[in-house]
């Protein structure tokens, strides 16, 4: 028969444990206390931890040395609290039993873990189509500094589930790891590659609000792409985020070139090791791999294409040295790649020779492509190849 | 002396307001210190700005459409049931740029013969846009290009599909835009990709026949008119047929597949000759005035009422589908 719990307002208390079993987070807590219907006398006082989501229990009164700790989400069921005390006589009391040590009456119950939230927070999305487990996805922020924003909203309710007016703190981070950007080979996210939120004329990355019942706000998503999470908080109060939490923001559908005898990957950093930097949407791909194909039958005696970097997973800003700013602007669609085109680099060979110069733009614009030559006459020479998706069809 | 300062300081100042006048307005983009200007003489593009080391670049970029020509096109059905195109192009002597390339797109997806000049390329390659089934047909050089003043001809290609009126693609000789290192800013690179570039990336648009009705194999009336009135009904949006004879044409034509396909052959030839005689009436109507006209300067003449290259491509549209309506061989 599972315990009831009469969860009443919450409180701070001092909580001490009593040994290797305890309790890690074992110094305040913001605490709920309750009487356990069928347990009678003892205090228990649970807390919740909300660092690490369990619940920790605190027998109060003659046994209070006996500390066990039932683990669960808020409202979760949960078995194997163990109501003991030492064993002080012949039998032990009925409903306990005496344990192997021959020095504890034990009595296992389960227990419905109440939720201690009083409120919940929903984030929605208003009008985008919901992507994957996503609330949304968004492209980075790309032309004249337009920004892409997604609307969305905030519902609060009580415990009844009705619409509440409360004080809430929406923050916004970008996940590391995300979008192409290996945390490992790059320095901390820079704040202004960080998407923001925005509640009327105040943004940031953090906003507060006061919230009655529902509030519409927006996130404008950065030039790095890569998982952006949105936090909602209460001040003082308990409450719960429910629902999805995550925004996607990147270039959908970018996939990575498959690799080919027709030409060859070059362009690995530390920052954007192999194989990460050679995403490009499937009609760019299909656009370098026609190239690719025509100028190796025109040019069998020549270096196949040496391919350097192409977009990130997910597009957007593609930070070359891990920095979160470069000058690599326009590789942020899937569709513009970086070929060699240097016969003097010389210690790794594989350009175009400027033999072939006319002819390599005439075939690339032929597929769809311009050709333009950055870094002219310069050993970074390279052709960077604008694939725009409407380049090469009929008007 | 007095007077010729004055007179040469108004000068000044009139120079001065109308380069200010002219930059202004031909500024397409300005984004924090980069920026592109169309210079309209020359019809070529300059990029300035900030480069990696703070320095001003300035890049000048003509596009490929910076040529005139002519293209003549010459068709013919084959006793095979397809059609040949024969193209020839003369460079206009005042023309900036020698052609470099040219190319069209065509209905056609299965294998078919084609012909080039000495000296260039070509590439064939099916289109990227989903909506169209047909190829695009390249032809290019470096080595050769067509100098102004002269004409090339041996583009030819043998096809399944009769002529429609419609763009060629011609590209003058230019140089390779180059940077001295990863170019302007990112807002300028993208106006420049998605306004400037995309306007004149197929070349410079000529209109003549190209073949894009496809002839289906056995001949099926129905899905070769078809395409042929959506094609009429374009001309007469894009004002290529006169107002005073577009009801007419536009019904007729109409008339002429709705017999055909309630396979009523009969009907559908009477319509077709209807058709037939409009188009070949406006062009006697034309001569006729032609001749009256005869003493007047070109400028008095009347214009024609149907433009005459798409005269001639209906004229044997409508002679082909005749043709094979009656189950007369080809014998041209």
């Amino acid at each position: 028969m599972p315990a009831t719990y009469g969860w009443q307002k919450p409180f701070f208390a001092r909580f001490k444990t009593g040994g290797g079993s305890a309790p890690k987070h074992n110094t305040y807590g913001e605490a709920y206390a309750g009487l356990v219907g069928d347990v009678g006398g003892p205090l228990h006082i649970g807390f919740y931890d909300p660092e690490v989501k369990n619940y920790y229990s605190y027998k109060y009164g003659p046994r209070w040395l006996f500390l066990d700790r039932p683990q669960g989400e808020p409202g979760a069921k949960v078995k194997g609290w163990i109501d003991r005390y030492q064993f002080a006589g012949w039998t032990c009391p009925e409903g306990y039993i005496l344990d192997n040590s021959n020095k504890y009456c034990n009595r296992d119950y389960s227990i419905d873990l109440p939720s201690t939230e009083e409120y919940k927070i929903k984030i929605s999305p208003v009008t985008a189509p919901p992507y994957k487990t996503y609330l949304a996805s968004l492209e980075p922020k790309l032309l004249n500094g337009a920004k892409s924003t997604v609307k969305l909203i905030a519902e609060v309710t009580d415990c009844e589930d009705k619409p509440a007016n409360i004080s809430v703190e929406l923050k916004v981070t970008a996940i590391e790891n995300t979008g192409g950007h290996v945390q490992a080979h790059h320095k901390s996210r820079n704040p202004s590659q960080s998407g923001k939120l925005k509640v009327g004329n105040i943004e940031g990355s953090v906003v507060s609000v006061k919230i009655n019942g529902i509030q519409e706000f927006s996130f404008s998503s950065p030039h790095a792409s890569g998982d952006h999470k949105i936090e909602a908080t209460c001040k003082d109060l308990g409450c719960t985020q429910i629902g999805k939490d995550l925004l996607w923001v990147g270039i959908k559908d970018l996939k990575p070139l498959p690799a080919s005898d027709l030409y060859k990957f070059i362009g690995e950093t530390k920052a954007h090791p192999v194989n990460t930097n050679h995403y490009l949407s499937d009609l760019a791909s299909k656009k370098i791999n026609n190239i690719a194909f025509v100028y190796s039958e025109d040019f069998p005696d020549d270096y196949v294409l040496h391919l350097n970097d192409a977009s990130l997973e997910r597009g957007g800003l593609f930070d070359v040295s891990g920095e979160w700013k470069n000058p690599h602007v326009t590789h942020n669609k899937g569709t513009d790649i970086d070929i060699r085109s240097n016969e003097f680099v010389g210690k790794t060979p594989g350009d175009i020779p400027k033999r072939n110069y006319k002819d390599f733009y005439r075939i690339s614009k032929r597929h769809g492509c311009l050709a333009v030559r950055e870094f002219a006459d310069q050993p970074k020479e390279h052709f960077h190849l604008y694939c725009n998706e409407k380049y090469g069809k009929a008007e | 002396m007095r007077q010729l300062t004055k007179h040469i300081k108004v000068g000044l100042l009139f120079l001065v307001l109308f380069y200010a006048n002219t930059s202004l307005a031909n500024i397409l983009i300005s984004h924090e210190g980069d920026s592109v200007f169309y210079d309209e003489a020359s019809n070529h593009y300059v990029i300035k700005y900030v480069g990696i080391n703070g320095q001003i670049n300035e890049v000048i970029w003509t596009p490929s459409t910076n040529i005139s020509v002519e293209v003549e096109a010459k068709y013919k059905s084959l006793k095979d049931g397809s059609i040949k195109y024969e193209y020839k192009i003369d460079v206009d002597e005042d023309s900036k740029q020698p052609l470099a390339a040219f190319q069209f797109y065509t209905s056609l997806t299965d294998s078919f013969y084609t012909n080039k000049p000495i000296d260039w390329k070509e590439i064939i390659r099916s289109s990227y846009n989903e909506q169209e089934l047909g190829s695009w047909i390249n032809w290019y050089t470096t080595s050769s290009p067509v100098t102004p003043g002269n004409e090339i001809e041996g583009f030819e290609v043998k096809v399944m599909a009769l002529p429609v009126y419609s763009n060629v693609y011609v590209e003058g000789d230019t140089e390779i835009l180059a940077f001295p290192d990863y170019g302007p800013n990112l807002e300028v690179q993208e106006y420049f990709q998605e306004k400037i570039v995309l306007k004149e990336f197929n070349g410079k648009a000529v209109n003549t026949a190209v073949p894009l009705i496809p002839i289906s194999v056995p001949f099926n009336p129905v899905e070769t008119y078809t395409p042929f009135h959506q094609y009429i009904l374009e001309y007469i949006e894009k004002g290529y047929v006169d107002a005073s004879i577009a009801t007419s044409f536009k019904n007729t034509s109409a008339a002429v597949l709705t017999a055909l396909t309630s396979n009523d052959v009969n009907s559908a030839l009477s319509n077709l000759k209807l058709v037939k005689k409009l188009v070949e009436g406006e062009d006697e109507n034309y001569k006729d005035k032609d001749k009256k006209d005869h003493d007047k300067s070109d400028e008095d003449k009347p214009e024609p009422l149907i433009v005459k290259d798409l005269r001639k491509i209906l004229k044997f549209n409508i002679k082909f589908i005749k043709k094979k309506l009656k189950g007369e061989t080809d014998d041209d």
